[in-house]
């Protein structure tokens, strides 16, 4: 089951953040904080390995829940927390980014790197999010 | 390549009759000359409309095709070629000369150029810069820095269209904790 | 550019719909996000009377073609921007979308016979154009028979990934480090109004190539993808 949602820019900005579940209770500091140090962390992970090309945590697991982090090529990190062992969350998250591609960047208004207001990308990921979890 | 080329069409999501594309290209163009001082300036101002294209339809293009990453350059041009034009303008491109930093990019049909013909008083316009911008744009996002030129020109008289290709250097990923 | 009108009517290649969007984009980045009025786009013909010989002709066959483009260049001469009735600001992009709905007009119609009257003719731009284009017929279809339409399209395929949600917020700062990447040549912000007014050139130089001169103006309806564009008729096709 998925909890919740962040996107993070290549600058470590975070431009997108849900929440699934009355479970996740950060408030906006603390997800602009987290998205960014995740950011870093994500970065010091790939440094950290003694194997060149590596891309960075993939996906982390805590006792309590589970970090699955999707980072395209162009550097955009979609990333979301769910429960122990859940399916599919990263199948999801490259749906995610497909949205993001479809209803973002198409979107005459948007600002590239900016905040994701986005009313019909909040639409269809709602429709993604009941999907996965069914 | 034939089956790279199936997937490319019809993973790239919808697909318009490119007179509508080609059209309004022709328009902007045209707009563009009225606007601007001189051929020159079109050129660049195409350029950048170009890039703004690039950097947004690079991510189009991974999300589609589930590209997980170009590692080089000689990857990234292939991958142009065999999946990038076919998808995007449902053209075949062939990549020649291959090297580590430079290459040459030859488009069997260029959709851009259907209907025009370049009258001599607009020579030094590069009517299709928009193309060389588009790849630049969408490069520059995967850590590459490149020179696009159009080599061969069909509207100067050229049979193919050909882009020359160069590698300026690789950008590094951002690594937030640089010693300074 | 000459274009050719003749002989390249064969190719019916294809090419990623996203392609055309992104150029859009660009196109109202570039040429939009200048002051409208509201959300709607008005703008007048300029036509001059040289234009009248052309026009006079609804149909024509490949000749026409030929003579038709340049006089619908003319209309808005470089030095005509902001300065004519119609030069409104940003009128960049009507313009764009009237050349290319001249061109497209004529393709679109080659088929077609002949037509009988104006009605006929809009009928044609709501259905069988509309459907080239935008892969829909118009919703609806009302008229004053006094030479107004109104083209109401509840799912306007342009507006398909547009939010107005207005994005940039003012406590958007905090999340947007490394903006400027991007490099927006915008002037300004890009309104709805900006989207349409591509729309609307196009569709007045479908009119004009058939041979009827209109003022064409967009507005959104209650939600995004939904709005209408009227068609006020100043010159009858003949």
């Amino acid at each position: 089951m998925l909890l919740s949602l962040f996107v993070v820019n290549k600058s470590g900005g975070l431009i997108y953040h849900r929440n699934f579940s009355s479970l996740a209770k950060l408030d906006t500091n603390d997800t602009l904080r987290l998205g960014s140090m995740w950011h870093s962390l994500h970065a010091i992970s790939s440094q950290l390995s003694p194997v060149p090309g590596c891309k960075g945590i993939e996906l982390l697991e805590a006792e309590t829940f589970d970090l699955h982090n999707f980072q395209t090529p162009t550097g955009i990190k979609f990333f979301a927390v769910a429960e122990c062992k859940s399916h599919g969350v990263d199948r999801f998250l490259k749906r995610v980014y497909n949205l993001y591609a479809d209803y973002v960047l198409k979107n005459p208004f948007y600002e590239l790197d900016m905040p994701i207001r986005c009313e019909l990308f909040d639409l269809q990921l709602t429709s993604e999010v009941t999907l996965t979890m069914n | 390549m034939s089956s790279k080329g199936k997937v490319a069409s019809s993973v790239a999501g919808e697909r318009i009759n490119s007179e509508l594309f080609t059209l309004t290209y022709g328009a902007l163009v045209r707009h563009l000359l009225l606007d601007l001082e001189s051929p020159e300036e079109v050129n660049k101002q195409l350029d950048r409309m170009g890039q703004n294209i690039g950097v947004r339809l690079v991510d189009d293009f991974l999300a589609k095709t589930n590209t997980t990453r170009c590692r080089n350059f000689k990857e990234a041009v292939k991958t142009i070629a065999d999946t990038g034009f076919k998808m995007f303008l449902g053209i075949d491109a062939k990549v020649t000369q291959i090297g580590d930093k430079e290459c040459k990019m030859v488009l069997n049909d260029n959709p851009l150029i259907d209907f025009v013909e370049l009258p001599e008083k607009l020579e030094p316009l590069s009517y299709c810069n928009l193309l060389c911008g588009v790849i630049r744009g969408a490069l520059e996002q995967v850590s590459m820095k490149v020179e696009v030129l159009i080599s061969k020109d069909p509207l100067k008289g050229d049979e193919r269209f050909e882009l020359h290709m160069k590698l300026l250097e690789y950008i590094n990923e951002e690594y937030p904790f640089a010693d300074d | 550019m000459e274009k050719q009108g003749q002989g390249q009517e064969g190719r019916r290649g294809e090419c990623a719909e996203t392609c055309f969007d992104l150029l859009l984009i660009e196109m109202i980045h570039l040429y939009g996000g200048r002051p409208t009025q509201g959300t709607t786009t008005t703008t007048t013909t300029t036509t001059t009377t040289t234009t009248n010989a052309t026009e006079a002709t609804p149909k024509a066959n490949g000749g026409g073609v030929q003579e038709r483009r340049p006089s619908g260049a003319q209309e808005r001469g470089p030095g005509e921007a902001g300065a004519g009735p119609g030069g409104g600001p940003g009128d960049g992009l009507e313009s764009m979308g009237f050349q290319v709905g001249c061109q497209l007009g004529e393709r679109y119609s080659k088929s077609r016979a002949s037509f009988d009257d104006t009605l006929d003719i809009v009928k044609f731009l709501c259905k069988d154009f509309w459907t080239e284009v935008f892969r829909k017929q118009v919703d609806n279809l009302k008229t004053n028979h006094r030479g107004v339409f109104v083209l109401y399209d509840s799912k306007f395929r342009w507006l398909r990934s547009a939010s107005a949600g207005k994005m940039m917020g003012d406590n958007a700062s905090a999340a947007a480090v490394g903006a400027g990447s991007g490099g927006q040549p915008g002037q300004g912000k890009t309104t709805v109004g900006d989207l349409l007014r591509f729309p609307c050139g196009l569709i007045r130089g479908v009119l004009f190539t058939l041979g009827i001169k209109a003022v064409v103006s967009a507005d959104v309806a209650s939600s995004l993808p939904a709005c209408s564009f009227t068609v006020k008729i100043q010159q009858q096709a003949k």
